[in-house]
């Protein structure tokens, strides 16, 4: 967020940090109104094109940013603030990226793995057996003890079983 | 700076001798309305002990019921509300503000040379805010109760229970508020208001953590207070969010809730470690040993705590690919802890170290944190997961880790300021006593239950299989003993009010600056402003010499 009003330099980057009121004229917050009003119209208007649902989304999107970024530099007066308040702005929005991105790779990746456990389906009187099919770790002469002692395990499995009747 | 100066060496003028922050004004108006950090630190102090007291009879009745396999005292929806209660009492009443509100508010300012935080008035509101909210969640209990557990998981919670969910999740979104004014004061006083000399890495370590503690809260606590409004939404008007039967996703509110909630575990340890840092260094005499890392793996678990929310939804149904992230990120966090840990072994390694009260409590911290954040690490493999999930080993694992390390570090840090927020000293040896019984019963009531979980016992069970009675009724006379052992402190902390000898401005001779004002310290803090010339915990030349 680089300062382009050579006058407005003064008073901002002062180290004790009293900070001088940032005063825009009126009628640059009447532009960015008028900006922010016309978006909008676009918005609703590029919903009646169709190019698709993510074309459409897309497009959607990109409006939405371009008022939030109007929004957040003139009203905000981001632009001719510390760069460490842009600093401040830009973290909190990678801040929410990965609240969401980490979030998606959960909602978009659900369930995964039932398809494998349908293609290989467990024996409940032997259910170590099906997974030992594709599992390398297990050498072969330690399988047959293992088999027999996964009783105890199974049996303990009843108590995560429960879970969901605390929620 | 001389560190063993007396009230008259400190220079004081005729007029400030005998007056403090105590004693300037009367009445009870004149604390209601003070923008005094220190009252308001004190006024916290007095709530935050309050809530967990409440907590703490939750505590004792829970662990009465589970005596015997079958009824002891109370129904089983009495006893899911009586856990659900002591949940929510000692997250949201007593840890989350424990440190930071009370011994923050009071020694931060202090501690960087200023008169004051940089918002008083914010901070007055923060602690109105915070009664506010503590209002609602009593409402809850006198109106119904709540029975959801302290983490109001769906679709339970906005639809099946009939307790007065509302009124208590209400009351946690206002502390929210509290939480989120407290952090954003704290940042702007250590960004603004810091003595001339006072350079960043010439503060106390106490503040470092605090500062990490601040940025979570300012980061973390909005995500909380807007999951707790679409969950309110969601239960008063019907509108699908979370629920599945609304068209909804119960999972999503486990992301939405353990986004803030793990980060809010560190909101709850990290002044912990704060507290530990200046107590280990003050009574071995010994300087910080590697203060930068200390410093640096604060903001580095305050970073890392983000990314690690999911490994609480290991069997949620999350997606796998999702879990074995979590699982992966979630041994990130060992590393900054553990470098803490061995800064401060480094740190007691050739120290002068004296066995004081708080000191005990040092010792105690770096004991219980070991083993509470180990297991945390059990917990975070996610093989090892499915099994010990929702059992008893995850509640031995937290409460190591919040009560045997924060709230044991709260205590030592009480013991170790009591001199100086009070101008009393304490009878050491009522303190030890206290401490001694503490510690002994802390463990004796929660190393049993490491054993409980992976036996199989699973949480918040109400009967339970006989095969698990002798341990379960192990466990509850621990609890006596360790309530036993904080009653004692509170006698010993309430006589010394009375009748506790005068204290010195230093009585151990610590380096840091709140010690170099009298104690209590006058409202003003300093009467000349301080310039400091040394670094943190450095003594003056001819003391090292
Ligand atoms: C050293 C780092 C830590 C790690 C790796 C860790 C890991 C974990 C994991 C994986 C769980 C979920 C267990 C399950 O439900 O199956 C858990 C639960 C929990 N941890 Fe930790 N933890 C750590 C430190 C802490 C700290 C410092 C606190 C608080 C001061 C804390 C408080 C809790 C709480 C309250 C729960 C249980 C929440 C609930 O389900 O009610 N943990 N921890
Ligand atoms: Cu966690």
């Amino acid at each position: 967020m680089s300062t382009s009003h050579a006058e407005h330099d003064h008073g901002h980057g002062s180290a004790n940090g009293d900070h001088v009121p940032h005063v825009l004229p009126f009628k640059v917050y009447i532009a960015t109104f008028a900006t922010l009003l016309f978006l909008t119209v676009v918005t609703v208007a590029a919903s009646y094109v169709d190019i698709g649902h993510t074309g459409n989304l897309i497009v959607a999107l990109l409006i939405a940013t371009i008022k939030a970024s109007v929004v957040a530099l003139i009203f905000m007066h981001l632009k001719w603030d510390h760069k460490f308040h842009g600093i401040i702005f830009v973290s909190a929005l990678l801040f929410l990226a990965v609240f969401i991105g980490i979030t998606m790779s959960d909602t978009e990746f659900r369930g995964e793995a039932e398809a494998i456990e349908a293609k290989n389906p467990v024996d409940l009187k032997d259910p170590f057996k099906a997974q030992r099919t594709g599992d390398i770790a297990i050498p072969k002469e330690a399988a047959a003890p293992a088999a027999a002692g996964s009783a105890a395990p199974a049996a303990g499995s009843a108590a995560p079983a429960a879970v969901p009747a605390k929620h | 700076m001389a560190n063993t100066a007396t009230v008259d060496e400190l220079g004081h003028s005729p007029e400030v001798r005998g007056k403090n922050y105590l004693n300037q004004t009367a009445g009870v108006w004149s604390w209601l309305t003070t923008v005094d950090h220190k009252r308001i630190g004190i006024m916290y102090l007095v709530s935050v002990l309050v809530g967990f007291g409440l907590g703490g009879i939750f505590a004792l009745l829970v662990r009465l019921e589970l005596l015997t396999a079958k009824k002891t005292i109370m129904d089983a929806t009495q006893y899911n509300q009586a856990f659900t209660l002591h949940g929510a009492a000692m997250v949201f009443l007593f840890i989350i503000p424990s440190i930071p509100a009370s011994l923050g508010n009071f020694f931060l300012p202090l501690m960087i040379g200023a008169k004051d935080v940089a918002f008083p008035r914010l901070n007055l509101l923060s602690l109105y805010l915070f009664w506010i909210g503590a209002i609602f969640m009593l409402a809850a209990i006198v109106t119904g109760g709540v029975d959801t557990g302290w983490t109001f998981y769906v679709p339970y919670a906005s639809g099946v229970s009939t307790t007065s969910v509302i009124s208590a999740t209400f009351g946690v979104f206002v502390m929210g508020f509290s939480s989120i004014l407290t952090g954003l004061n704290f940042i702007v006083t250590l960004h603004k208001l810091r003595a001339p000399g006072m350079s960043w890495y010439r503060m106390p370590l106490f503040l470092w953590s605090l500062y990490a503690t601040s940025i979570i809260q300012v980061l973390a606590t909005p995500v909380l207070g807007i999951t707790l409004l679409l969950l309110i939404f969601e239960r008063a008007f019907h509108i699908g969010i979370f629920d599945p039967t609304l068209g909804g996703d119960p999972v999503l509110f486990q992301h939405f809730f353990w986004f803030y909630s793990h980060p809010a575990v560190y909101i709850m340890i990290l002044p912990g470690m704060g507290v530990a840092t200046e107590i280990l260094t003050t009574h071995s005499k010994r300087r910080v040993f590697g203060y930068k890392a200390i410093a640096f793996s604060s903001v580095a678990i305050a970073l890392v705590s983000f990314l690690v929310w999911g490994h609480h939804m290991f069997v949620s149904g999350q997606s796998e690919l999702s879990s074995a992230i979590f699982s992966f990120l979630t041994f990130f966090v060992a590393i900054p802890s553990g470098v803490k840990m061995f800064n401060w072994l480094g740190t007691l390694w050739g120290g002068s170290i004296r066995f004081t009260v708080p000191m005990l409590y040092g010792i105690a911290f770096l004991f219980l944190f070991a083993i509470g954040g180990l297991t945390g690490l059990f917990l975070g493999t996610l093989s090892v997961d499915l099994h010990l999930h929702d059992t008893y080993f995850v509640v031995a694992h937290f409460h190591y880790v919040m009560m045997g390390s924060t709230a044991i570090a709260f205590f030592g840090g009480l013991h170790h300021w009591w001199p100086k927020m009070t101008g009393k000293m304490y009878d050491e040896k009522l303190a030890r006593v206290g401490f001694a019984l503490t510690f002994i019963g802390f463990n004796w009531t929660f190393f049993t239950q490491f054993i409980l979980g992976t036996r199989g016992m699973p949480r918040r069970y109400y009967n339970y299989l006989d095969q698990f009675q002798p341990l379960h009724a192990f466990s509850t006379y621990g609890s006596w003993v360790l309530g036993t052992g904080f009653l004692i402190t509170f006698i010993c902390l309430a006589r010394s009010l009375k009748s506790g000898a005068p204290a010195p401005a230093n009585p151990w001779d610590s380096a840091t600056l709140e010690w170099q004002t009298q104690s209590p310290p006058i409202t003003e803090n300093f009467e000349k402003a301080p310039i400091v010339t040394l670094d943190a915990y450095e003594r003056p030349a001819e003391e090292t010499a």
